[in-house]
């Protein structure tokens, strides 16, 4: 997507503490600057960063500046890192016109393991992120990422998978420059890497008659 | 941070605001910065310090909030214009300092004091309204509400602290601090300044130093009377704005993020002609004349801030004050129930309450009641997602070896904790070992009273804990009082290597400064020995072999505080200084005896690390390698040994 | 489910609490939660499980010593006063260090020894001191590898040479149930111990449901039950009194369920009383003799009836205390004999 298509268009960038939440919505903030749009992001730092829920807003507008939290019923786009936080999110702040892009990897919160709650079933959870939404694409960032050795690298294939879902003013050459200018040497080759696999796991999902 | 310190006004930046916080400060000439981390404040000096060699000023980390704002109030007295960031909490531990230096003046630098306050207490072990200080202790207090305002009210604060001779406040919440957004960038400043400590001994015309408190009622009065010198400037502060009708049904006066709020609720439900927004920027010493102005606007008023009603007491104590002169009004906010009297505000909770006061019904964008019921509904299938101690998180071991000793022992000991990421003892990731815990060093603190009971009786044993950081931060003068003043507890260091919760800063037992510069370590084996106690160290991956020296140092009925270091790197830092896992790890299903008699799900249901989960079909443990990060701790844990580790 | 369901709280409930825990260690070291240290069963987490083997296992829960005869024996819990005897004895190990080093007739360590060399059994499971090896063991409870100087650790012998210095030191009951509940799922290894009569109980209850246990209680083929006599130390500071008043609530004074049942020589210093009770008893107590490891004689009919005297008070005071802890004379708490010589005792009383 070239242009933006809403003022503002809201994104949120969800997942669970620990996975690199944080340094995607920067690179994402910092890509749509470049662009010349206005953006504010506001990211949750401190204590979720230990396995909680955790979440960034972004507000993309042409040129105003709005609040650091989207209102309830406001976002746009829910990318997640993991499934069950897109639902948490899209309960939150979701609408029938709000669009999902989710890994699809679960991670189990303490209460799941010891058995004290259930996780549900990867059926019934696309389920619901389909039935609520105006559409939900699931691609597989993990798998992408231990295959590349390093499960570090979830969270640039899904900045790939943000690209290539078309669903905000982003194009690959725009995440590449923020990459470039981040990061250099084989580390740059290996994120670039990672930012292509996650468009191709999109392009993968939309042939595959998925949403 | 590359570019903080560029030299291109009129250009802008996409800046957090405690990014925009350090422009703002270099703008304004900031020579000196010291700080302690705590959330959401931390990022001001880590971003200062990557400027710092470049531009030749000093920051650095302090061991506390207190030296840092002593130091940094030093460079004040001595020309240089100097800035602290801290959370709400150094605010209290910086007070008795206050309240001294308002009765001195801050001389001819400037001390600008920022403190970031968490509403929610999101990471924090409190909520409190740090703004209040300001009225007790006669300083001006700015409150910024986007990057662009911070940026610019603290370069402005250093004028205003040499102005009134005292610091000056910024008060920055979390929505703030870590939201980024688009900040138009001012002029860096050409000329350097010089340090000179002014005011030293004269001996042909002896006099007490400006510098010293002294004599202390009328240095009160005039703490007093130099706060004054600011109303005009606030009067005519263009950080105090009106918009909306000339007449609105409703005034609405705020301050903050808040701002923002009210902005876009006025906007989602339609309210622009209906009701106005007073945005306070200065909101202490108040701009009386321009509240009144904005009072005698309407006769509704409905004040919107975090944390407590700190503007709204202040505006109705002056409204008050105005007798029959001002018309009578109706005020709205905490006082009345109408906003929350804790807790982070939202667009949502603010249009909620405009809505049911011009009774405008605020629905949800875009939702219809089947929707919403639905989504409830549906929702119920995510579970509670608490949060956990990383996978290979040293704390983990040390809980462990806690909970066991303490169990074998049997006389119901303790643990008194404190502020880090192993306050995460007190849930389930610590097995809820933490039975106290309030501030830094609080737990040192209150092992010296449990352990001076012994003549009622006393005899659970008491295992005091504190982080690398927070040792140096607080627990020393604790540690000094429990070996003189004989208190029999164990004193246990978990030390990391890192001042790990609020983001890796350094600290005086790493061996690295502020800048990234090699700096002395302070050997806190030998300062712990050199007290006179005993000092024994381990590492809590051994369990085996630290279970057995707590269990020994418990049994050791001679009294007086005796130290347990912990020794073990954080595993964030370790992973980022090592770039790769110790070990592959692997469960073996078929010795795995998950849910039955011998087992019971240890690994995942008691020892919770995340690395492991639960495999249901099989009905097993298994290693989640998307987490685990090899440390192979768990392989110690198993009861069976089904848990394997190969050395990667 | 509620904390007062799970086994192990139970456990503490009904036993623990009760003053009936005999500290046999036949629930500790079986698992992850539970473990012996310093004269007390430590738990050191929460276990949710309602059915557990600690519960199963402990001779002070409601035990069916007919179900448990049939199962060691083929018979019904005998009337007699010493229980099923085959054959009973005077012995002595022949060799003097070994009985210098027991301080009577060396029997128990003798026969142990001797069974070990001749391989009828793979390894003596015994306890040691901390320090020494574990070969085989998992150590799969903290509370029993967390060990302090001096204290008793479980032990799995397989030298012939080690066996007497372990079998016949003081502490040698402390942990020996700890070596047995230690062992790696499904050994096969076939074990020869000493034990007490309420850890012989402890192991043969795990006889009738073999499948419900982690490691079989079958592999146990020779079972030495020594009396129980005021010489047993578990450990250094234990509370002697809750110990002993725990024992007044026991039945069993020469261990009737084990394979062979070994007493001091009533007024023969040098020798023991041998009771033989078993099959697999017998075929060692005569692989031993005639390795020339024990010396025998038959017992005079005068010992054999201050035996069956001493064992039937104990009997008396059991169920006689056991009645004033619980307050009624039918409940018994956790003994559960045969209603006819219940009642014999109750007589007697």
């Amino acid at each position: 997507m070239k242009e933006l298509t809403k003022e503002p268009l809201n994104l949120i960038i969800g997942g669970v503490g620990g996975q690199g939440n944080v340094l995607m919505a920067q690179l994402v903030g910092q890509a749509l600057v470049q662009r010349g749009f206005t953006a504010s992001v506001g990211d949750t730092y401190g204590v979720s960063q230990r396995g909680g829920p955790v979440a960034s807003h972004v507000r993309i507008s042409h040129d105003r500046s709005y609040g650091p939290l989207i209102p309830a019923g406001q976002a746009d786009v829910i990318l997640t890192l993991e499934p069950a936080e897109a639902l948490r999110l899209l309960s939150e702040l979701g609408s029938p016109s709000t669009v999902v892009v989710t890994n699809s990897r679960p991670v189990y919160p303490p209460d799941v393991s010891s058995g004290r709650a259930t996780y549900p079933s990867l059926e019934d959870l696309f389920g619901a992120l389909k039935r609520y939404s105006a559409g939900c694409t699931v691609v597989d960032a993990s798998a992408a990422a231990l295959a590349m050795g390093d499960p570090i690298f979830t969270n640039i294939v899904m900045l790939g998978v943000l690209v290539g879902a078309d669903v905000a003013p982003l194009e690959r050459q725009d995440m590449a420059d923020v990459l470039t200018e981040r990061f250099k040497g084989p580390v740059l080759e290996r994120n670039l890497e990672a930012l292509d696999r996650g468009i191709g796991l999109v392009r993968a999902a939309r042939t595959a008659g998925k949403p | 941070m590359e570019g903080i310190d560029v030299n291109a006004p009129g250009t802008t930046q996409l800046l957090m605001g405690n990014e925009a916080i350090v422009r703002g400060a270099l703008e304004g000439g900031v020579g000196f910065s010291a700080q302690y981390p705590g959330t959401p404040s931390s990022e001001v000096l880590s971003v200062m310090a990557s400027v710092a060699r470049n531009l030749r000023i000093h920051t650095e980390w302090s061991v506390n909030e207190l030296v840092a704002a002593e130091a940094a109030a030093g460079a004040s007295f001595a020309g240089i214009p100097a800035l602290s960031a801290m959370k709400q909490n150094g605010v209290n531990v910086i007070s008795d300092f206050l309240v001294n230096v308002i009765m001195t003046g801050t001389g001819t630098g400037g001390l600008v004091l920022v403190t970031g306050d968490d509403p929610s207490a999101i990471s924090s072990s409190n909520e409190e309204d740090s703004r209040w200080i300001c009225k007790w202790m006669d300083m001006p207090l700015l409150e910024p509400s986007t990057a662009q305002d911070a940026k610019d009210m603290v370069k402005w604060a250093f004028e205003i602290s040499r102005l009134v001779d005292n610091p000056c406040f910024v008060r920055e919440t979390t929505r703030l601090a870590h939201t980024r957004g688009k900040v138009m960038l001012g002029e860096l400043p050409t000329e350097r300044k010089t340090a000179y400590f002014p005011d030293v001994w004269d001996m042909c015309k002896p006099a007490k130093s400006r510098f010293t408190s002294g004599p202390f009622g009328i240095l009160h009065h005039q703490a007093h009377e130099r706060l004054k010198r600011v109303v005009p400037v606030f009067e005519a502060s263009a950080f105090n704005t009106y918009e909306g009708p000339e007449k609105p049904e409703l005034l609405i006066i705020t301050s903050g993020v808040c701002y923002l709020y009210c902005q876009e609720a006025i906007a989602m439900l339609g309210l622009g002609n209906r009701a106005g927004i007073f945005r306070l920027g200065t909101t202490w010493p108040l701009p009386e004349q321009a509240v009144r102005k904005q009072l005698e606007r309407t006769s509704n008023v409905l004040f919107v801030e975090e944390i407590d009603p700190f503007i709204e007491g202040s505006v109705m104590e002056f409204a008050a004050s105005l007798g029959a002169s001002l018309p009578p009004k109706t005020y709205l906010g905490k006082r009345s129930g109408h906003i929350p009297s804790w807790g982070a505000l939202s667009t949502d909770l603010v249009a909620q309450t405009l809505g049911s006061i011009l009774n405008v019904p605020y629905k949800v964008a875009g939702r219809d009641a089947a929707y919403s019921e639905g989504l409830k509904e549906a929702t119920k299938m995510v579970p509670p997602r608490a949060i956990n101690l990383c996978p290979g998180c040293p704390h983990r071991g040390s809980y462990w070896i806690f909970k066991n000793a303490l169990s074998i022992d049997g006389r119901h000991g303790l643990v008194a904790g404190d502020i880090g990421c192993y306050s995460l003892g007190f849930i389930g990731a610590g097995f809820f070992q933490e039975r106290t815990m309030h501030c830094m060093g609080g737990g040192i603190g209150v092992a010296n009273g449990l352990g001076n009971l012994k003549e009622f009786g006393f005899n659970q044993p008491v295992l005091a804990i504190a982080g690398d950081s927070t040792f140096f931060h607080a627990c020393i003068p604790a540690l000094v009082n429990g070996v003189y003043n004989k208190a029999n507890f164990i004193f246990a260091i978990l030390d990391n290597s890192a001042t790990a919760m609020t983001g890796f800063q350094p600290h005086p037992g790493v061996g690295r400064a502020a800048t990234g510069d090699p700096a002395p370590r302070v050997d806190m084996e030998a300062l712990c020995r050199a007290l006179g106690a005993r000092v024994e160290v381990c590492d809590p991956f051994d369990l085996e072999g630290s279970t057995r020296v707590l269990l020994d140092m418990m049994a050791d009925e001679s009294g007086g505080a005796r130290v347990l270091i912990m020794r073990r790197t954080c595993e964030l830092v370790r992973a980022r200084r090592d770039k790769g896992r110790p070990y592959t790890m692997r469960v073996n299903p078929s010795v795995c005896a998950g849910d039955s008699c011998g087992c019971n799900r240890l690994c995942i249901r008691v020892f919770g690390c995340p690395g492991l989960i639960w495999d249901k079909e099989a009905g097993k443990a298994k290693i989640d390698e998307a987490i685990c990060t090899g440390c192979g701790l768990c392989a110690d844990i198993c009861p069976q040994r089904a848990i394997e580790r190969k050395a990667a | 489910m509620e904390t007062q369901d799970y086994a192990s709280f139970r456990l503490r409930a009904d036993v623990i609490d009760r003053g009936l825990c005999p500290l046999c260690g036949g629930c500790a070291a079986g698992c992850p939660y539970l473990g012996q240290q310093r004269g007390r069963i430590v738990q050191l987490d929460c276990c949710t499980l309602v059915e557990g083997s600690c519960y199963r296992n402990c001779p002070r829960t409601l035990t069916d010593l007919d179900a448990l005869s049939r199962a060691v024996f083929g018979e019904p819990f005998s009337a007699d006063d010493i229980g099923i005897v085959k054959n009973a004895y005077v012995a002595q190990a022949t060799d003097p260090e070994t009985r210098s080093a027991a301080g009577g007739g060396g029997a128990t360590a003798a026969l142990l020894r001797a069974a070990l060399a001749a391989g009828a059994i793979d390894a003596v499971a015994g306890t040691g001191v901390d320090g020494e090896g574990h070969e085989g063991l998992l150590l799969r409870n903290l509370a029993v590898s967390s060990k302090v100087a001096g204290m008793p650790a479980p032990l799995l012998l397989t030298d012939p040479a080690t066996v007497v210095s372990h079998v016949t030191a003081p502490h040698r009951f402390a942990r020996v149930l700890a070596a047995f509940n230690g062992l790696p799922k499904e050994s096969t290894s076939r074990l020869g111990m000493v034990c007490l009569p309420c850890q012989t109980a402890s192991l043969r209850k795990r006889l009738p449901n073999p499948a419900e246990s982690r490691v079989d209680a079958r592999n146990v083929r020779l079972l030495v039950a020594e009396s129980c006599a005021t010489k047993r130390w578990l450990e250094p500071g234990e509370v002697r009194q809750s110990a002993n008043k725990a024992c007044s609530y026991c039945w069993d004074l020469t261990g009737e369920l084990a394979d062979i049942s070994v007493g001091s020589g009533r007024g023969q210093q040098d020798w023991n009383t041998v009771l033989v009770r078993t099959a697999a008893g017998q075929e060692a107590f005569e692989a031993a003799r005639k390795a020339g490891a024990i010396e025998v004689k038959p017992l005079p009919p005068e010992s054999l009836a201050q035996e069956k005297k001493a064992s039937h008070d104990k009997k008396v005071r059991a169920v006689r205390n056991l009645t004033a802890l619980t307050g009624s004379k039918t409940d018994l708490a956790y003994l559960g004999l045969p209603g006819r010589i219940v009642d014999a005792l109750q007589g007697d009383s």
